[in-house]
């Protein structure tokens, strides 16, 4: 009888060691679905999670095991985060839950908002209050001194940070959906949730994919605010990036950065469409009323034939929404 | 130098500037093109299409505020330095371009929905409102100094300033930040024939005003005392050229944005050509300022072309070297 | 044209600077103000001259209370030469002069011939018609004292005041400044330092002390060591001019061991 004692202890031990081998597998998993667990448990078998090493705006940055208390400073980071499921982990984020997109709403029940103002961007103290050990920002003028802090500065006091890579060159280099793949399958490494940043990915890809292309490179006007002196979002911004893929010519190549343009070029290159850039302060509605007012730009073909498309500013930034804003501007130049 | 000729002189300078400017935009149109176009759309029988617009409804208007504007804020800087006896004083400091300025980005930032008259009309009720108030705490047993007014102009000023950028700060978004940033730093792109009206009276009426009174703004550079006992009624005519000045910067200010230096720079630029005497002054400092503003303004949207410079840097940056060096001359005078 | 200044006050911070102050000044006469510093010539003046008003009293110029009229109307027959010459950069010294004609042109009149024949004849008249040209700010003190005067006379006043015009000029820009005053037979009405001088240019002196008229009258009457030591509060010894008939101040300065009864003539 007492091989049966042993037997049954061994039996435990084993159980309680597969138990723990299991749930440790299981415990790695933020992901969603039983496909992505599985995938996740065949990636942590081929390859160790940490420590990774992660190139942001020229720099490397490591992470030596999921970061456990993410703050997020803009509504696009937070936007990135939802989507890969790692609500769990934010501790902190700037930005009211009703400017999300509405499907992601939901899995901010009980998060911790730090402040609704979105600009100009939270202060460091408020930051540190919640003791965070990751930043995630969407754009850089989160890490300026009068905001966060700089990101060397939060090293040293072992808070680690990523910046949506289309916003590291802030204009000077060129902002492209690559770069918000790149981000998704960043974020993806170091929360160690490859499948769910692979799932995003797709799902992005798929939205592209199935935006209409627009046939004969229309002429496109980015028109980002201003009335009389209006302003262009400037060849490197994300949104540049975006109607060159779907199908689009932008009027003014060489504003390289967010600028001011001369409506008298504007007249001579005569876009085919106008994609208005929204934001709060400069509505669809106020944009259409100006572009109809305004008599020196009565003739340009997109005035003439009112064809305005519109993506709120928010679409535009690195960030989950650029799939659909894709379609949308698409949909905007083949609708001709 | 005999003024006739050289009124006569600026005046051609003035025209020729505004014709050669109406030629000079980021789209090159050859220049007799320009004019045959310009020429027949103003008689009636032009042809139209885009060239026609963008000289006739464009550049032209622009061509014509940006010389509006140059001489407003120059013969608003003659009249603010006789005013308070001071070289150095500019019409801001009398704090109502701050108001309008005010008035502006409040609706900027806080009202984008409204029509598009309402920015110049705001920016006119920020510059009255400011004035009376100016006007009214600047007066002391009757009498207004010339050292009150700066102090309460200059104390508004900072006050109406500090509230601007407190609005400016409250933008909900980094695109209504800059909208606001570039509206202050001033310009004459995308001006409306609509626009040209105010400034344009306001000019007329303030200069004709101080070309009549130029003996008598000639005796207030001797001292109040003096003044006096020449017969000037000090006071009153302290008041209403204060009230004078603020009408033309109010009304420019609010077409055109806070443009720097101009008004403090053309006034010095014409007592170098033609002396002190407000009867020569007045005149040539305007005409200055007109051609001045004229291409600085063909600066601001041919340097960056398409992309628009904002005028005030155009004119900062040729503004203060020259500020730097009339100082160091008044140094080495004194 | 006379000038009469009745009964006038005047308070600043509580305090009285001047107390019922009375004097005429006849038609061609030339009245000195003399005193101590202090004593409210300059206040007096002003009162006089328009530049403020007296909270008791009143100053008749040709009959009229000035302030019943217009300063323009008080500036065509009142000019008035101050201490302090200030002035812009860049006016000339015939811009300066020219300046005196203001109160004579109406609002759109323009300066024509008669005004520069007058501008000229003013400069003339105080010898500094070679300045003409010359910027008003680079003239030394005399000159520019000169074309004050000028500027002056540019005004064809009828009444002339005078507040210390002299005091930091050399003796013979002053003796000159006061002949030229002289000798244009306006009512003249001068503040003047120099009791000497006041002496000798003045039909009538009016001394203040402390806001009030101590004493009125010719000098030769008036001028006594008594007076002097009362206002001035020094020793002074009176005595008439060997060439001129009028009276000469001199002072005894302070006594000290072994000195002498030499004294300074000022």
């Amino acid at each position: 009888m007492r091989a049966t004692a042993r037997s049954r202890r061994t039996a435990g031990a084993f159980l309680v060691v597969a138990l723990a081998f299991v749930s440790a597998c299981g415990g790695s998993e933020r992901g969603e679905g039983t496909t992505a667990r599985v995938a996740g448990q065949a990636a942590s078998a081929g390859e160790a999670a940490y420590p990774v090493t992660v190139r942001n705006c020229d720099a490397d940055y490591t992470f030596t095991k999921p970061p456990e208390r993410v703050v997020s400073s803009s509504v696009p980071a937070t936007e990135l985060l939802l989507a890969l499921g790692l609500e769990r982990s934010l501790v902190g984020v700037v930005g009211a839950p009703g400017v999300l997109l509405p499907e992601l709403q939901p899995k901010m029940a009980g998060v911790n908002v730090i402040t609704e103002r979105t600009f100009p961007p939270v202060g460091k103290e408020a930051v540190l209050a919640v003791n965070p050990d990751l930043v995630v920002a969407g754009y850089g003028e989160d890490f300026a001194e009068t905001a966060v802090g700089d990101r060397g500065a939060l090293r040293a006091v072992g808070v680690n940070s990523y910046l949506v890579q289309g916003r590291c060159g802030d204009g000077r280099v060129p902002a492209t959906l690559d770069d918000t793949y790149a981000d998704i399958e960043n974020l993806g490494r170091i929360f160690d949730a490859r499948p769910a940043a692979a799932a995003l990915v797709a799902r992005l890809k798929a939205e592209v994919a199935s935006a209409p292309s627009a046939t004969g490179r229309p002429k496109v006007l980015i028109y980002a605010a201003g009335k009389e002196q209006p302003s262009t979002q400037g060849a490197t911004s994300l949104v540049a990036d975006l109607v060159a893929r779907a199908g689009g010519q932008n009027v003014f190549p060489e504003i390289t950065s967010y600028g001011r343009f001369n409506w008298e070029a504007a007249v001579e290159r005569n876009p085919d469409v106008i994609l208005v850039v929204t934001t709060g302060s400069f509505p669809l509605a106020a944009a259409e009323e100006f572009l109809a007012s305004y008599e020196p730009i009565a003739g340009v073909s997109a005035v003439r034939n009112k064809r305005v498309v519109s993506v709120g500013v928010n679409d535009v930034q690195p960030g989950v929404r650029n799939g659909q804003a894709l379609v949308t501007i698409a949909r905007g130049l083949v609708g001709g | 130098m005999p003024l006739a000729p050289l009124l006569t002189g600026l005046a051609v300078a003035l025209v020729a500037s505004m014709v050669m400017a109406v030629g000079i935009g980021p789209v090159a149109i050859p220049f007799g093109e320009v004019w045959r176009t310009l020429l027949a759309e103003l008689a009636g029988d032009g042809a139209g299409g885009p060239r026609a617009v963008i000289v006739t409804q464009i550049r032209f208007p622009r061509v014509l505020l940006a010389a509006v504007v140059g001489a407003g804020l120059a013969v608003s800087g003659v009249a603010v330095q006789a005013l308070v006896r001071n070289p150095l004083a500019d019409p801001y400091i009398l704090g109502v371009s701050a108001g309008a300025a005010f008035g502006a980005i409040a609706v900027i930032v806080l009202g984008g929905a409204f029509g598009s008259l309402s920015i110049p009309v705001a920016a006119f009720a920020g510059a009255l409102l400011t004035f009376l108030v100016v006007f009214l705490l600047a007066r002391r047993g009757g009498r207004l100094s010339p050292l009150r007014l700066i102090l309460v102009g200059v104390a508004m000023a900072a006050l109406l300033n500090a509230a601007t950028n407190f609005v400016v700060i409250s933008s909900p978004d980094n695109a209504q930040l800059r909208s606001a940033l570039f509206w202050l730093l001033g310009g004459v792109a995308g001006a409306r024939f609509s626009w040209l009206v105010a400034p344009t009276l306001a000019l007329v009426c303030v200069s004709g005003y101080l070309l009549a009174h130029a003996r008598t703004l000639n005796c207030l550079s001797l001292g109040d005392e003096t003044a006096t006992t020449l017969g000037v009624d000090v006071d009153r005519f302290r008041r209403a050229l204060v009230a004078l000045v603020a009408l033309l910067v109010g009304c420019v200010v609010a077409v055109s944005g806070a443009i720097g230096f101009v008004a403090l720079m053309l006034p010095h630029a014409g007592r170098l050509l033609v002396g002190p005497n407000h009867r020569r002054l007045v005149p040539v400092a305007g005409l200055l300022g007109a051609v001045f503003l004229v291409w600085v303004d063909v600066g601001a949207r041919m340097l960056i072309r398409p992309a628009e410079l904002p005028i005030g840097v155009v004119t900062a940056a040729l503004g203060a070297p020259f500020f730097l060096w009339l100082l160091g001359r008044r140094e080495a005078r004194a | 044209m006379r000038l009469e200044v009745e009964g006038v006050c005047w308070s600043a911070a509580g305090r009285e600077i001047l107390r019922n102050v009375s004097f005429t000044a006849e038609p061609g006469r030339f009245v000195g103000l003399i005193g101590p510093n202090g004593s409210g010539k300059t206040t007096l003046l002003r009162c006089v001259y328009r530049a403020q008003r007296p909270s008791a009293g009143r100053v008749l110029l040709g009959g009229r209370d000035v302030w019943a009229v217009p300063a323009r109307e008080v500036a065509r027959s009142m000019a008035v030469v101050l201490q302090e010459a200030s002035c812009e950069p860049g006016y000339s010294a015939w811009e300066v002069v020219q300046m005196g004609r203001t109160p004579h042109k109406r609002l759109t009149e323009r300066l024509d011939g008669d005004d520069d024949a007058l501008v000229a004849a003013a400069l003339a008249e105080v010898r500094a018609a070679g300045l003409a040209d010359r910027e008003f700010t680079t003239l030394s003190g005399g000159e520019k004292q000169r074309v004050l005067l000028a500027r002056c006379l540019a005004q064809q006043p009828q009444v002339l005041v005078l507040d210390e015009p002299t005091n930091h000029l050399d003796i013979r820009f002053q003796l000159e400044a006061l002949d030229v005053v002289g000798g244009l037979g306006v009512t003249v009405v001068a503040a003047l330092h120099d009791l000497n001088l006041a002496a000798a240019y003045c039909d009538e002196i009016v001394v203040l002390n402390h806001g009030r008229v101590a004493a009125a009258g010719p000098p030769a009457e008036l001028l006594s060591p008594d007076l002097v030591a009362r206002v001035y509060g020094v020793e002074a010894e009176v005595a008439v001019h060997p060439s001129t008939g009028r009276p000469t101040v001199t002072y005894v300065p302070g006594r000290r061991e072994g000195a002498g009864s030499a004294g300074l003539t000022v």
